[in-house]
Order: C-alpha cells, then structure tokens, then sequence
C-alpha cells in the first residue's frame, strides 16, 4: 500500500482549503438549526421597522404599540450612514418619524402629514406598510369623527385591528404532508452541493495532480508496482477521503437537526447528497485530467461550483431565476439535484411523487457516468499527445 | 536600475499566463452568472408591482366588487382581479397564476400558496374592508347623525406619509454581488504578492537567489516588484469592471473614473496582503499560496460574496470586522459611489486601504529585511 500511504501524505499538506469550507459550511449550518421556521398556517410578514417618536403623546404611542404588534421594531441609529446602511441591507425597511403634533392633527381630522419617512420607494414592503398604516389613520379618523376622543379612538382601533381574516395556505402538495422536510435542512442539503464539489476538488485534486505528475508518475512506473494496484491505491485514497467528507457533513446534519433527519424525506435527501457526491468524484477526476497546473485548479473550482450553484438555484430559490437561467441549468446535475431537494421540503411548489424523484436521481447518475467517459476520453487523448 | 526592474518584474507577472488567463476569465463567468441569476431578482421580488389575485364569489357583495374596481384600475392598480369558482380559482392558485384567492362571504376569507408581502397585503386590504364596515354598522347603531360624516372620512384619501429620499443611488441590494466580485479580482492580487514575495527570496526561487547576490537595494527591487505585480493585476480588475459596468449595464453610478481608481486601490491593498503572506518565514512557496487563497475567500465571503447579508449581519453583531475586512471595505468604495454624493465616507475608507497597504508592505519588508542568501 505503499502508493496508497503516499497517496494520504500529499493529501494531509492539501487539506486546509478543503477545512477551510467544511468549518465555514458547519458555521452556517449550525446558525440556520437555530432559526426557527414552523411550517403552520398563514401569518403576516413582518417588516423591520426604526420609528423615532417626536410627538410623543398617548396617541404616538399607541400607534407605536400597534406597529410593534404587527412588525419588529428595530434601532438603527441617527446618523445618515447608519440609517442608510441599514435600509441598504434591509436592517429597516422603514424608517419612520412620527411628527410632533401627531395627536394634535389627527383629533382636528386631519391626517396629512403625519409622518415623515425614509424608505427604498417602490417596493413590496413600502406598499405593504402603507396599507397598514392608512388602514389604522383612516380608522382612527373614523373613530374621532364619531365624536370619540383622540385616546378613545386611539384604543378603539387597536381593538379592532386585532379582528384577524382568516388566512389559509393551500399547499401545492394536496395532503397537508407533515413527512415534509423543513426549510432548513433542504438549505442544508442545497448548500451542500456547492460544498462537496468546492471539499472534494480542492482536497482531491491537488493530491491526484501530485501523483500523477510527470516525473514521479515515470519513477512509480518503473517500479515493481502494477499500474492497475497503483491506479487502484489512488481510487481507494479518493474514495475514503470523499465519503469521510460525506459522513461527516451528513453526522453533522442528524446532529444539529435532530430526528427529522431519520425519516423517510430525510434519508431519501441523504441518498440524494450520495448521488451527488459521486458527481462531484467524478467532477474532480475530470477536473484533475484537464487541468493544467495545481495553481489554476482553485480557480477552476470556484468557477465551476459557483456557477452551477446560481445557475442551478443552489443560493438562490429556483422559483426566482427567470426561465432562461433554469432552461441553462437543466444541463447540469445541480438542478436535479436541487429539484429533488425542493420535492422533499415542498419548497418552490414542488410536488413529491416517487417516479419524480427517482428520475432526478436517475439523471445525475447519467450525469456523473457522461463525465465519467468524457474523463477517459479526455485522459487518453491527453497520454497520447503526450507521447508524441 | 528601478524602471528595468520593474519591467521585467512585469513581464514576469504577465507571463504566469494560465494564472492571468483564469483571473480574467473568472470574474468575467462569474460576472455573467451573477448578471443571469439576479438580473430579475431584484424586479421580481423587491419591486412593486400589481398583484394577481382571484376572486370566489360565494355570495354577491357589490359595495366590495366597486372597491375591487377602483384598486384594480387607474395608474398604479393594486391588484389584478380574475373572477372565477372555488375550483379554478385553485387551480390558478397551484399553477403560480395568482397569489391569492380571495372567498367573498358573510365573512371575507382567503387563502395563499404561501407566506409572502403580497398575500399579506391582500389580508391587510380585506382587513380595512371588514373593519370599515365594522364601523359603519356601529356608527348607524350609536350614534346614526354621524353616520355620514364617519362614511365620508372612511373614503377620504390618506395621505399621511411624507416620505424622503436618503440617496438617489441605486439601491438593488443585489448589487453588492457584482462590488464583491471586483473586491475578489482586487485581492486575487495577493497571489502577484506572494509570487513578488517569493522571487526575492533566495531559497524559493532561482530569481531570488540572484536577486540576493546582486548589488541592488532590497527596498529597490521589493518595491519595483510589488507595483509591477500590483500593475499585472489592475489589468484584471479593470477588465472585470469593463465587463460589468459596460458590457452588462450594471448601474454602479455615474463616476465612472473614481470606479477605476478603487479597483486600484483595492489591488494595492490585496497585493501587499499577498506580499506580506509571502514574507513570513520559511514556509514554501505553494503553502503561502494555500494562506494567500483562503485568506482571500474568507474575506469574501465575510463581505458577501456568497451571502449578499453577510455584511449586514456583521455590521450587527460585530462591526468592527467591517472596517478591518479587506474585501468589505474595498466592496464599501463601490457602495459609497454609487449611493452617497459626497466623498467623506469614501474618503474615510480608502485611507483605511492605504494604511492597510503601508503596513502590509512595511511589514513583508521588515519580515524579509537582512536575510542575506547566505543567511537563510
């Protein structure tokens, strides 16, 4: 085994890239187990909003109370930058000034003028809160033409506006499925499959491109050594340092998500990210092959991983790349894979029906075998002109 | 002695040439997957537009269907009405056609595919809707002289908002993939550091051994080959920025030299970042291009290369990160162009840069300083 322990002794000096991305994989991981997204019925969505009170009177307050209720009040501080970074970033979706004379103007009914704002105009969120806010003015405006007084009204409407429409989510998947797998772990398994490509290539190939350079490649074939037992040592050495990559983002997966990860959606996502990893085996060969030097091979990496994972809706919900985009990624694995992924959660109205499934798995094995040809084409053409 | 240094440091740099070759080639596909996959996002997602709704009439509610019309027409309509049966409306539903049905009844109810801002916002209209009428029917039953005067303020137009700009920029967050693409090309000059760094020490390469028995100033030779390195890669930043300000249309703001004169400083910064990695100690010259690879990737994607809020979330957790980050600061200069109309952040951050560079650069001078050939 001589090739085989060679073999492991390059690799040790090239994993730090490869541990660099499992570390920053993990972190990721782990911040997204602490978030917390139930899949039950229909609620509203929440905008970040920064209120400064400059008429601070009950009524402001109240209005303040309510805005909290429906939304989350952030801080982001007085200063332009602050408060442009933060709606840049989409810390505050709005910033909202109640003005002084708020209560004033709103008991004489008038209502313009109330606010001053600062916001991205044009958006869903701007138009959304507008809804809201309109809705509470004109009630308690409503309420004060009545002939209640401004805090009556104030109080009132507040108890009116609890008054909820029923809401329902019809799920594209018919049966409301609780097998579904929730959006976390098929984050998880989407991420994956720019990690394992980035881990594998980048611990693999290095190591693969060492070995089979040109003077040590004449030296081990002089020796006594079969080329099929040292072709074999390195396959062995690939082998068991993919799947140990792959057992220990997947123990990592059952340890921060728990039991889901055991049923059935959850170990059919596991085969899945099996299937996958032999893609990106298979990629890192082809890879090794074609590459010029080892200089170039992180770059080509990168290349590859992160243009199949925005091609293919592995960072970005495939429900959101424009048509053209998903027609491009249908010729990479990815996108199988990431649909595959979607059927298990029912994310991007995916539904999950046993020969879809397998058909997506289907076409990744077709993939990972088409390259796999390519790939010795690819490395006889390369030996032969060589030889010339 | 320092221009022929620095031109054949040059012709050294530009002759790595599968290097230079995948450092243009990169930002350009990357460039270009950015351009496809979030070229819509930002429209499709962010900006508003009128939502497709279907509407089930279970029983006749005219007084609702003359709310309807008035949202659903003139310039800027609220929604798009279809009028259709529970079964269909469905089916539309699944299919992606509407957002939301909406039950006309006794009691409104709907339903949506999914959370989002349009369907709440179609469940805040039906809101106002019920609870106007809430208002009406006890207004009629306490106080009926009032009732006109109450209908009246419930059709009034509110315009409540007096709503301001804070910068006339173009304010897509998904720009900031494209500011970070050309942060990375910038510091991929890390690489053309180590590579200056390694061709001056007399153990790592042939070069640098000459370089080490010749005559020259150290300070000389180092500095003819940091700009001669940092030169190479302003080739590249300058390709990626042509490409996507030009060639996509990316709305990077209408200064378009200063653009170019942050790509440049952004190269000093990463060149010197590489040259200082390149310095430190006796390690060889492939693991300092391990360091140099990574350190250039985390710093990224702590900017948000990958994750377009990973600045956001820094900026909130731990802010001081932000303004030590290469990459965030050198993605700051594109962000500080386009969004603000004055210089004094911008100015604030390209001397964090520069500083950032003198030290980078003093630093990998003293690290190698008096190590003679024959005392390595």
């Amino acid at each position: 085994m001589q090739v085989f322990k060679t073999f492991m002794k390059i690799m040790k000096k090239h994993l730090r890239t490869s541990i660099i991305y499992i570390i920053v994989f993990l972190a990721i991981g782990i911040g997204m187990s602490l978030s917390d997204d139930k899949k039950t019925g229909f609620e509203n969505s929440r905008l970040n909003i920064s209120v400064i009170d400059n008429d601070n009177t009950e009524a402001s307050r109240a209005l303040i109370e309510f805005i909290d209720k429906n939304h989350t009040i952030v801080e982001v501080g007085n200063s332009k930058d602050e408060m442009l970074d933060a709606l840049y970033y989409l810390r505050a979706n709005v910033i909202l000034t109640i003005n002084e004379g708020y209560a004033e103007k709103l008991a004489n009914g008038e209502t313009d003028d109330l606010f001053s704002d600062y916001r991205v105009p044009g958006t869903f969120t701007a138009e959304y809160f507008d809804t809201q806010i309109n809705q509470y003015i004109s009630t308690i405006n409503a309420y004060t033409t009545g002939g209640f007084s401004i805090e009556k009204a104030a109080e009132k409407t507040a108890v009116l506006m609890e008054n909820e429409v029923k809401a329902e989510i019809i799920s594209p998947n018919e049966k409301k499925d609780s097998s579904l797998l929730s959006d976390k772990i098929s984050q998880y398994f989407n991420y994956f499959a720019y990690v394992i490509i980035m881990v594998i290539i980048s611990g693999l190939c290095p190591t693969i491109l060492v070995m089979t350079s040109k003077e040590i490649r004449n030296r081990t074939n002089c020796s006594s050594i079969s080329s099929s037992s040292q072709l074999l040592q390195i396959a062995l050495g690939s082998v068991i340092f993919s799947i140990g990559v792959y057992l220990l983002l997947t123990c990592s997966a059952a340890i921060l998500y728990g039991s889901e990860i055991f049923s059935k959606n959850g170990l059919l996502g596991i085969l899945n990210s099996f299937v996958f990893l032999i893609f990106a085996m298979t990629l890192t060969i082809f890879i090794a092959v074609i590459a010029p030097s080892s200089n170039v091979v992180n770059m080509i990496a990168n290349i590859v991983g992160l243009g199949m994972s925005f091609l293919c809706g592995v960072f970005v919900p495939q429900m959101l790349l424009s048509d053209t985009v998903l027609n491009v990624g249908k010729f990479l694995p990815a996108y199988w894979y990431v649909k595959a992924n979607n059927m298990l959660s029912g994310s991007n109205n995916e539904i999950f029906s046993n020969s879809k499934f397998f058909i997506c798995i289907g076409i990744e094995i077709a993939f990972s075998v088409m390259l796999f040809c390519i790939t010795i084409l690819a490395a006889k053409t390369k030996r032969s002109s060589k030889s010339v | 002695m320092f221009l022929h240094n620095l031109k054949y440091e040059f012709l050294q740099n530009i002759r790595q040439k599968e290097l230079i070759g995948w450092m243009m080639l990169f930002p350009i596909v990357l460039a270009t997957l950015f351009y496809v996959a979030f070229g819509n996002i930002y429209e499709k997602e962010k900006v508003f537009s009128e939502i497709d709704i279907a509407v089930v009439e279970v029983t006749k509610d005219d007084i609702f269907n003359t709310v309807l019309d008035e949202l659903s027409t003139g310039d800027e309509p609220l929604f798009n009405v279809k009028y259709t049966d529970r079964e269909n409306a469905e089916k539309l539903l699944r299919d992606g056609d509407v957002l939301s049905i909406i039950y006309v009844d006794k009691e409104m109810t709907m339903s949506a595919a999914s959370k989002g801002l349009a369907p709440s916002i179609v469940r805040s209209f039906l809101e106002q809707y019920t609870n106007q009428k809430t208002i009406i029917t006890e207004t009629a039953k306490t106080n009926p002289d009032k009732l006109e005067a109450v209908i009246k303020s419930l059709s009034n137009e509110i315009d409540c908002m007096n709503t301001k700009q804070l910068s006339n920029g173009n304010m897509d967050p998904y720009i900031t993939y494209f500011y970070n693409l050309i942060a990375m090309v910038a510091l991929f000059g890390s690489t053309n550091g180590v590579f200056s760094a390694t061709r001056n020490q007399g153990n790592l390469s042939a070069i640098g051994a000459r370089k080490c028995v010749s005559p020259t100033h150290k300070l000389k030779t180092t500095i003819a080959s940091l700009l001669a390195a940092a030169a190479a890669q302003i080739v590249c930043v300058f390709i990626s920025i042509t490409y996507i300000v030009f060639i996509l249309r990316i709305d990077m703001g209408d200064k378009i030299a200063m653009i170019y004169l942050s790509g440049v400083t952004g190269t000093f910064a990463g060149t010197s970042l590489g040259f200082f990695i390149g310095s430190i100690g006796r390690i060889s010259e492939s693991t300092k291009y391990g360091i140099a690879f990574p350190v250039t990737m985390i710093s990224c994607f702590l900017s948000g290369l990958m994750i377009a809020d990973m600045k956001s979330i820094i900026s909130q957790h731990c802010p001081v990160v932000n303004k030590l980050n290469p990459a965030a600061l050198i993605s700051d200069l594109f962000y500080c162009l386009s969004i603000y109309d004055d210089y004094s952040r911008y100015i604030g951050v390209t001397a964090t840069l520069l500083i950032m560079t003198v030290l980078f650069t003093a630093g990998g001078f003293l690290l190698t300083r008096r190590k003679k050939y024959a005392s390595i």
